[in-house]
């Protein structure tokens, strides 16, 4: 049981690190940011991909990770009470 | 004993789902409050930076064979002066009449995507700007030229050149314009299509003029099913095409809407 709590912190841990509004590399109001060099030498950043940029706005594992943890706490809380009544 | 270990797990599991859901719930009110701000970006950009007649006359003009040809410079509605002192990326601006494509058009020096998730301030934004990469020339001369544009769901960025997918708009729509700081570019809608997730510039040599036939004679027969396409628009070897490529509502595709350069005029 203690390794499926940890296993559950670690994916939505991983699953948060995926979110833009959440990763630091961006500049987002909760995102650290990187100290300003003086003299930054700009090297461009071209995109070799092969892949067309993404954009669309899909907000699917957001959603996803508030569906799977509402049935997780519902589920959660049922064995709780059941628990407890057993008691 | 194990029954208390038991209770005591399954509370740590509901704390721990209760944190993520209000985690995910943050997630999703910032970004809704980043899209609120960003639409406020937008509006105040085309309040401040183009005047309201020209802006109207944009929509207005709908043939441009029928434009007087006095030989005149036409009106340019957009203040690229003060709009590039607050950004120098900013190089065009694109209108669509009927949709809500009225944006400028930037290009980064430093990173060709930087303008998918930042506005026309450099301000990290959700929903991005109307952007093209450095492999197009800012002054549309390239046989094709790329903008990309997020399909957001509030309409905003291109999610509105979906409206070229109903034959009826399609067919009473046929052009859109660009300015740049001296010069007005009207463009032929050729053909609107789902298309896969190709980078188109980096998977076509347009120098080439088989490819670049190739690529006009699918711009006019494309292969989907939910096309819409003006087969009576001559292209050839000359052309100037303009692809506004967005992501479609579901899988990995991409949904473009091309345009022919039909008429370069110089502005005042």
């Amino acid at each position: 049981m203690k390794k499926l709590v940890t296993i559950v912190i670690a994916v939505m841990i991983m699953a948060f690190s995926t979110l833009s509004a959440f990763a630091v590399s961006v500049d987002s109001p909760v995102a650290t940011t990187q100290p300003e060099t003086q003299a930054t030498t700009v090297v461009p950043k071209p995109d070799s991909g092969k892949t067309s940029p993404k954009t669309g706005s899909s907000d699917v594992l957001a959603y996803s990770l508030i569906a799977v943890s509402v049935i997780g706490c519902g589920v959660a809380s049922v064995a709780l009470v059941k628990s407890a009544k057993k008691n | 004993m194990k029954q208390e270990q038991k209770r005591k797990l399954l509370i740590t599991l509901i704390v721990v789902f209760a944190l993520v859901i209000i985690g995910a719930v943050g997630y999703v009110v910032i970004k809704q409050l980043g899209l609120f701000s960003s639409e406020e970006t937008y509006r105040e950009v085309q309040q401040s930076y183009v005047t309201t007649a020209a802006a109207t006359a944009a929509e207005t003009i709908t043939d441009p064979a029928n434009t007087d040809e006095t030989g005149f410079p036409v009106n340019n509605p957009i203040d690229f002066e003060n709009l590039r002192a607050q950004n120098p990326d900013v190089y065009s601006w694109i209108d669509i009449p009927d949709t809500n494509v009225h944006y400028p058009v930037l290009q980064s020096t430093e990173d060709d995507n930087f303008y998918l998730d930042h506005d026309v301030y450099k301000n990290y934004s959700f929903p991005g700007a109307i952007y093209s990469q450095s492999m197009n020339k800012k002054d549309y001369s390239d046989r094709v030229t790329v903008l990309y544009g997020h399909n957001m769901l509030n309409g905003s960025m291109f999610a509105t050149i979906y409206r070229f997918a109903d034959a009826q708009f399609f067919e009473e729509h046929p052009y859109f314009y660009v300015y740049t700081a001296d010069r007005k570019l009207t463009y032929e809608v050729v053909s609107a299509f789902d298309y896969d997730d190709r980078h188109i510039l980096n998977s076509f040599n347009f120098n080439e003029d088989s490819v670049f036939s190739d690529w006009l004679t699918a711009a006019q027969s494309p292969h989907s099913l939910y096309s819409n396409v003006r087969t009576d628009v001559k292209l050839d070897l000359n052309s100037k095409m303009l692809v506004l490529s967005t992501c479609t509502n579901s899988g990995d595709g991409r949904y473009l809407l091309q345009g022919v350069l039909i008429k370069d005029e110089q502005t005042r």
